[in-house]
């Protein structure tokens, strides 16, 4: 990984580079997403999944040696220097990490990414009367998925998409739009490689993944202002709720106003477990209310436990980014 | 079936109007009912083979391949052609759409699924539920301790074979040697009758040439000159790193489109640039082994070997991926007495060290093994193979002997100055045959210079326009993608 790329991760304070790691590889726990939070790099969760351990250190390791970097062992902080930060502020300036990115609106760009391809690549063919290809998505959920979505729409709504594909793109800003019209392709249009664009528009490998991210996530912006039922929109799931399953079900019952005795008595999970579901949904639930009565009076019950601290943590942090 | 029947059937389901050799002769001991192996070289079609029993033997087709790219590029074909429902059994595969195949098995007809995948236990129960038609064993070499890419996960086929009961069970490869088949025959049909089909590996329309070298840059100067000609060109390489950095040279100093290809990409990537390349959209592509296992390009006329591979085998199934139509293709291996040092030190560094071993058995934290995982990888294998300590030592001392072996072998092979075709014949075939070497076989830079080669050899080039390198905006895209977008303006 080009090391210079995690540098918007990091600022002039110190900041914890494991929890940094476990928030962009995607481990969803209340102290990495807490650390999320309190970073403001909440919407980076899941961001490079497949990112090694031994690959994160090697870059900071590089970082460290450019002087960009600077650790703290006892702490397992790391903050920009001076120079790090003006390193930072020039790759911000090159508008390729993506700043409007947010995981849990848009959901996984991984994915998302797979649907533009193959919804595209699905209409051009059967535009031009290709049946036989290998679909452009891996995930066998995107391929049930698309091809669910195609037997759905009929000749107008196909225009329809292409319509607004075209619309969409055509007001993203010029590079970007350049940059993801180029990505697509069909039988028809056997479009060009990564490597080629890479060269072309003058970044690296890796920036280029980065970029199109970028690109991709200022799309799903837009299409957010097409209608409901634009056929372009429906290639696209609404991002599904930022809770983990168990917490999801936990957050149910505490929002359908049961006793907190009676959440912990029927449930198979420990008193602790439980409590980290309400810490979850108090970190990524848009409207959580601090304030309601019965939350105040659990935390009434040991103000100094890891919840009751927590909760005030969380809240805080909560308060200063809005 | 006659092998009229089957050709009439090939020319109307596959639009081919001859067999590659072996495959009728493989298609009609199946039909028969009888296991088969199959030694074939690379490019010639071992997937047509299960392709065409599709409608002929009922139940699931289970393919066992050792790659994950090999198996997405299998997959890939098979869902373009349309042959019956396909999909991938590996590691790589989330836990959700794992359960959804699993659940749904009975609706596809291709299973592509990794060794170590096969032998877990809960997928052996639910295969042992559905009726196999055909179970085959792809790069069946693997199963071997004498072969060069010996895989623990292999060894298991032979029991779950028993278990899971197909009607028919084919095992392919390109490469193997008498003793490679013993050891296919021994481990994975318990010495059970199995035809089998052993095609030469001679290839006459390649030319063979070893180009010496002193210095590293000489290679460069050399291939710079080799570019010239708009010859579909593959050039092999030994890292990742190196195929990156050459294609950045090559798009530096010539205009012919380039890329690079190797495993560190992602799949999407990887199936750009295969089908780029096909299309002759792409002149030239750098590419590490990772390159070839299921890629069809057939009128690839230059292939550059610009670091020597581990051992014939490697060798010789990386040659085979030009000159697939049948016209001359030259491949030219660059010689560079450092190439040979590189090798020997990076097979040293992967060796297994027996304290390593022993460790991972006795549960002690060991650093070699938290730095390397593919060592884990492999000793993990060996685990789940039921190997105990002393069997993993000895099995490791002896592939370790077995690769050092090999690599000397190709090295004298690559300084010898006899026929190069007669030596590959006679490391490979069952009974090799003489080869009538002549100016269209083979030749070292020693006995012939690159240009007066060049100059004898007469490559056809793409005559087709030579793709821009150029991007497109997006306003010139959509036109190509999409038809009729004046009436969709107006709608
Ligand atoms: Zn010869």
């Amino acid at each position: 990984m080009q090391a210079d790329l995690l540098l918007p991760l990091f600022s002039r304070k110190p900041r914890r580079y494991q929890a940094i790691y476990y928030i962009l590889t995607g481990k969803r726990t209340v102290s990495n997403l807490l650390a999320g939070l309190t970073y403001d790099l909440l919407p980076y969760f899941h961001f490079y999944p497949k990112l090694l351990q031994a690959d994160y250190q090697a870059a900071l390791q590089q970082l460290m040696s450019q002087q960009y970097l600077k650790v703290q062992s006892e702490t397992k902080t790391i903050r920009l220097t001076a120079l790090g930060q003006l390193a930072q502020v020039q790759l911000l300036q090159r508008q390729i990490w993506p700043q409007t990115y947010d995981y849990w609106r848009d959901g996984d760009w991984q994915l998302q990414w797979e649907r533009l391809l193959l919804s595209v690549q699905v209409i051009s063919n059967y535009q031009h009367q290709q049946r036989h290809y290998a679909p452009l998505a891996t995930q066998p959920l995107v391929q049930a998925e698309i091809r669910q979505w195609f037997y759905r729409s009929g000749r107008r709504q196909q225009h329809q998409f292409v319509k607004d594909l075209i619309a969409t793109v055509t007001g993203l800003p010029k590079d970007l739009a350049d940059l993801l019209a180029n990505s697509l392709r069909s039988n028809a249009y056997a479009g060009t490689s990564d490597f080629q664009l890479g060269l072309d528009l003058n970044l690296t490998a890796d920036e280029l993944s980065l970029k199109r991210i970028a690109a991709l996530s200022q799309f799903m912006h837009d299409i957010t202002f097409l209608p409901q039922q634009s056929p372009l929109r429906q290639v696209f799931p609404a991002a599904p709720s930022p809770l983990s399953r168990g917490a999801e079900h936990t957050y149910a019952l505490w929002q359908a106003d049961q006793p907190w005795s009676t959440i912990v008595q029927n449930s198979y999970q420990k008193e602790g477990t439980l409590l980290e579901h309400l810490l979850e949904a108090a970190i990524l639930v848009p409207d959580f209310n601090f304030e309601s009565l019965p939350l105040q009076q659990l935390i009434a019950v040991n103000p100094e436990s890891y919840f009751a601290q927590r909760l005030s943590e969380i809240q805080a942090q909560r308060r200063k980014n809005d | 079936m006659t092998k009229q029947t089957l050709q009439a059937e090939l020319k109307t389901r596959f639009k081919f109007t001859e067999f590659r050799p072996g495959q009728a002769e493989l298609l009609q001991a199946i039909l028969d009912g009888q296991n088969a192996l199959g030694v074939l070289p690379t490019g010639s079609g071992k997937s047509l083979i299960y392709q065409f029993l599709a409608p002929h033997i009922e139940g699931l087709f289970i393919i066992v391949s050792p790659l994950i790219s090999l198996m997405s590029d299998q997959l890939e074909r098979i869902q373009a052609a349309h042959l019956g429902k396909a999909t991938v059994l590996n590691s790589r595969l989330n836990a959700q759409d794992r359960r959804y195949i699993l659940a749904h098995l009975a609706d596809y007809k291709f299973l592509f699924v990794a060794p170590e995948t096969l032998c877990q236990p809960q997928i052996i129960r639910r295969l042992e539920e559905v009726n196999i038609g055909l179970f085959v064993v792809d790069e069946a070499h693997c199963i071997s301790g004498w072969g060069p890419d010996f895989r623990p996960d292999y060894l298991r086929l032979g029991t779950v074979s028993q278990q899971i009961k197909p009607q028919v069970t084919l095992a392919l490869t390109a490469t193997a040697t008498d003793q490679v088949c013993t050891d296919i025959k021994h481990q994975l049909f318990s010495h059970q009758a199995v035809y089998i089909y052993r095609d030469s590996v001679d290839r006459p329309n390649l030319y063979l040439r070893t180009e010496f070298v002193q210095r590293d840059d000489d290679k460069w100067q050399i291939l710079q000159q080799l570019l010239v000609p708009r010859w579909p060109t593959l050039i092999y390489v030994a890292t990742r790193k190196q195929a990156e950095e050459l294609a950045l040279k090559i798009a530096g100093a010539t205009k012919r489109p380039v890329a690079f290809y190797h495993a560190g990409m992602d799949n999407l990537a990887r199936q750009q640039v295969q089908q780029l390349f096909m299309r002759d959209q792409l002149d030239v592509v750098v590419a590490t082994s990772a390159f070839g296992m299921g890629i069809n390009k057939d009128n690839v006329r230059l292939l550059i070997h610009y670091e020597m591979p581990a051992n014939f085998e490697n060798y010789l199934q990386e040659i085979g991926r030009a000159g697939r139509d049948g016209q001359q293709a030259l491949t030219l291996i660059f010689v560079h007495q450092n190439d040979f040092q590189r090798l020997l030190t990076r097979q040293q560094a992967n060796q297994i060290q027996p304290q390593t071993v022993s460790h991972f058995y006795h549960q002690i934290l060991d650093a070699t093994l938290q730095d390397s995982p593919s060592q884990l990888d492999v000793l993990q294998a060996y685990q789940r193979a039921d190997f105990t300590e002393d069997e993993v030592i000895a099995t490791l001392t002896k592939t370790q002997r077995v690769r050092a072996n090999q690599v000397q072998q190709f090295w004298r092979f690559l300084n010898s100055t006899t026929c190069l075709r007669q030596q590959v014949c006679d490391y490979f075939d069952h009974q090799s045959q003489t080869i009538q070497h002549d100016e269209h076989c083979c030749s070292t830079s020693q006995a012939l210079t690159l240009s007066e080669l060049l100059s004898k050899l007469t490559l056809p080039t793409l005559t087709t326009e030579s793709p821009t390198t150029q991007l497109l905006s997006a306003g010139q895209i959509w036109p190509q993608l999409f038809v009729d977008l004046t009436e969709t303006d107006e709608s």
